[in-house]
């Protein structure tokens, strides 16, 4: 595995969609080891920050470096034995089983001639136990519940084994329990060492489970931080829209933000 | 597994189907004579079979699994399980090219026809892909551009022939209908030594179509380069029809057919799909080539029309399950 210690990190980043600026400098760096979550009102281009760092689009400007080199230098397969990445909402062909897909989270793994091996079972199986899916491992995709079909994409990253996983709003579509049960597993992840970075829209999760938060607003890098630091009643009115107030979360301590009701 | 071996035993039966059934019929016991001892069985047996019927269910097995294969690659790189390879412009280019030799180098021999078809074929192909290119191919716009360029070749096709000379557009129609009539064993060693390694290569490669059919973003992730792993499976999906349409002529519907019965065996899958598809599709030509010959003897149905004939109806079916599935 190679030394991932330094992390992903963005320098002045600038992303755009043809003539529209998405990403306007953004200067980051994601910390190794621990569970990061991007938060942002819709549309301030949080899934278009990740895809970046994902590489799977081009800066315009600046430079994403994972380990301090340019993500653009490192070949796709290297990448993808690296970073992980799951979109927000993927489709995937009809009739495909759960343990199908999630085996093609191996692939960059093996060689086109290489055979299935003990090492891809295994990790396809820790990547359905962690996510309670080892009992629906036959079933086709098409006949799961939401919840159940976005719980199988996040065994297939998590069969893809990287040490830093992005994912895109894993826990639309999970009732509470499943929310509780996946950041759970991706906390677990952090404490092995692996980086993980997640976009949720559940303020009261990002703060409970966060090492940091990394808060978006119109393509800009509004804050960055422990939950503590970042999240400040007048930060969050100012980003949301949103008028909130900040408890003490009996669990944790943390700032827990409540909504307060519009005048 | 199980199930290659009973499309491979469904394969064998139907071969030895068309070795049996035609004009003349032979008797079970007299063809397996003349297969397995034709130094002793009549001559004139050993002629049907060894000379006429052998190669021809031979290369029509062999055309049929490269369009099943070629289909099942088409509807993974363009992620839509109703696209065939005829949006790949493979049979627009082909009958345009082979009907333009036809016509106008009436004095040439008939050997060109395949090698323009092949030529047409792939030229068809490579212009839809370049006009499908912004920075890369997305499959809506293949689709969406392979559909303008297949009326367009088509209307063409028809304007040559509705002022051509009037024997060489009989001609020409007898090939545009896709028919293995006078198919010898040239053809068939010519089919054989194309299909097998492309065949080999695109099993070697099902996972790359695998990730291909996915959500592009997915593939990406996963480390596939998907815009290069698209242009080199289209060239192999056009390779493997135009070989095809230069062996039997264009011949639609099959490699819409056969890739999605086999799916309905194997899954999408496309290790276990390949395989099945080239027997689903080596069936589904054999069948009506055999059926074509058959139904209305003496007269024969060209084995493309057939596979129309059966393909319209599998069409419509299609539809109504894909309204009927939500
Ligand atoms: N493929 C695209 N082409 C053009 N514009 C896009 C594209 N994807 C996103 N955008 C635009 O870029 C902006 C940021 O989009 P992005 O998807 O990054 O937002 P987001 O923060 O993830 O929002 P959400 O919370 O709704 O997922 C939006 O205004 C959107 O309209
Ligand atoms: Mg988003």
């Amino acid at each position: 595995m190679t030394d991932d210690s330094e992390g992903l990190q963005t320098r002045h980043l600038v992303l755009s969609y043809g003539r529209r600026r998405v990403i306007e400098d953004v200067s980051l760096s994601v910390e190794p080891g621990r569970l990061t979550i991007i938060l942002g009102p819709n549309g301030c281009g949080k899934s278009t920050l990740l895809r970046a760092l994902a590489g799977q689009i081009r800066p315009d400007a600046g430079a994403v470096l994972l380990a301090g080199r340019p993500l653009r230098h490192i070949g796709a397969r290297a990448l993808a034995r690296r970073v992980g990445f799951l979109p927000q909402a993927p489709l995937a062909p009809e009739g495909i089983t759960v343990s199908a897909l999630v085996r093609l989270g191996r692939h960059p793994h093996r060689g086109p001639l290489s055979a299935w091996s003990a090492a891809d079972r295994a990790a396809c199986d820790r990547a359905l136990a962690a996510t309670g899916m080892s009992g629906l491992s036959a079933a086709p995709l098409d006949a799961l519940s939401g919840g159940q079909r976005q719980r199988a994409w996040i065994a297939m990253s998590l069969a893809q084994e990287t040490p830093t996983l992005l994912l895109d709003e894993p826990t639309t579509y999970l009732d509470l329990a499943h929310q509780i049960d996946v950041l759970e597993t991706l906390h677990a992840m952090t404490r092995q060492g692996r980086t993980v970075l997640a976009v949720l829209h559940d303020l009261q999760l990002a703060a409970r489970y966060a090492d940091r938060l990394i808060l978006l607003h119109e393509g800009r890098l509004k804050a960055e931080g422990t939950p503590a630091e970042v999240l400040t009643a007048a930060r969050v009115e100012d980003v949301f829209g949103l008028p909130v107030r900040l408890l003490d979360d009996p669990e944790t301590g943390r700032p827990l933000p409540i909504p307060r009701r519009r005048a | 597994m199980k199930h290659l071996l009973t499309g491979l035993a469904c394969l064998g039966a139907a071969l030895f189907l068309a070795t049996a059934l035609g004009e003349q019929p032979i008797p079970p016991r007299a063809v397996m004579a003349a297969l397995l001892h034709p130094s002793e069985a009549p001559g004139q047996h050993v002629f049907i079979i060894h000379t006429l019927r052998l190669p021809r269910a031979l290369l029509a097995a062999l055309v049929g699994a490269a369009l099943g294969v070629g289909g099942t690659i088409t509807q993974a790189v363009m992620r839509n399980p109703l696209a065939e390879p005829g949006l790949l412009g493979i049979n627009g280019g082909a009958a345009l090219a082979a009907l333009a030799i036809m016509l106008w180098l009436p004095g040439t021999s008939a050997r060109l026809v395949p090698a323009a078809a092949l030529l047409g074929a792939l030229a068809a192909a490579t212009a839809i892909y370049a006009l499908s290119w912004r920075g890369g191919i997305g499959p809506q716009r293949v689709i969406l551009i392979g559909l303008g360029c297949g009326a367009l070749m088509g209307a063409v096709t028809s304007f040559l022939s509705a002022f051509g000379e009037v024997t060489a557009v009989q001609r020409a129609m007898l090939w545009l209908s896709g028919s293995f009539t006078g198919s010898g064993w040239r053809a068939v060693l010519g089919m054989a030594l194309t299909l097998v390694p492309l065949l080999a290569l695109t099993w070697i490669l099902a996972r790359v179509l695998d990730l291909l059919a996915m959500d592009e973003a997915v593939a990406r992730g996963l480390g596939l380069r998907v815009q290069a792993a698209r242009a080199a499976m289209v060239a192999i999906g056009a390779l493997l029809c135009g070989a095809s349409v230069a062996a039997a002529g264009p011949v639609g519907f099959i490699g819409l057919m056969a890739p999605h019965l086999a799916r309905r065996i194997t899954g999408p899958t496309h290790a276990a799909l390949i395989p099945a598809a080239a027997l689903a599709g080596a069936l589904l030509l054999l069948l009506a080539d055999v059926a074509g010959q058959n139904v209305i003897a003496p007269n024969a149905i060209p084995a493309g029309i057939m596979a129309a004939l059966m393909g319209a109806p599998f069409f419509a079916w299609l539809m109504w399950k894909g309204r009927h599935d939500g």
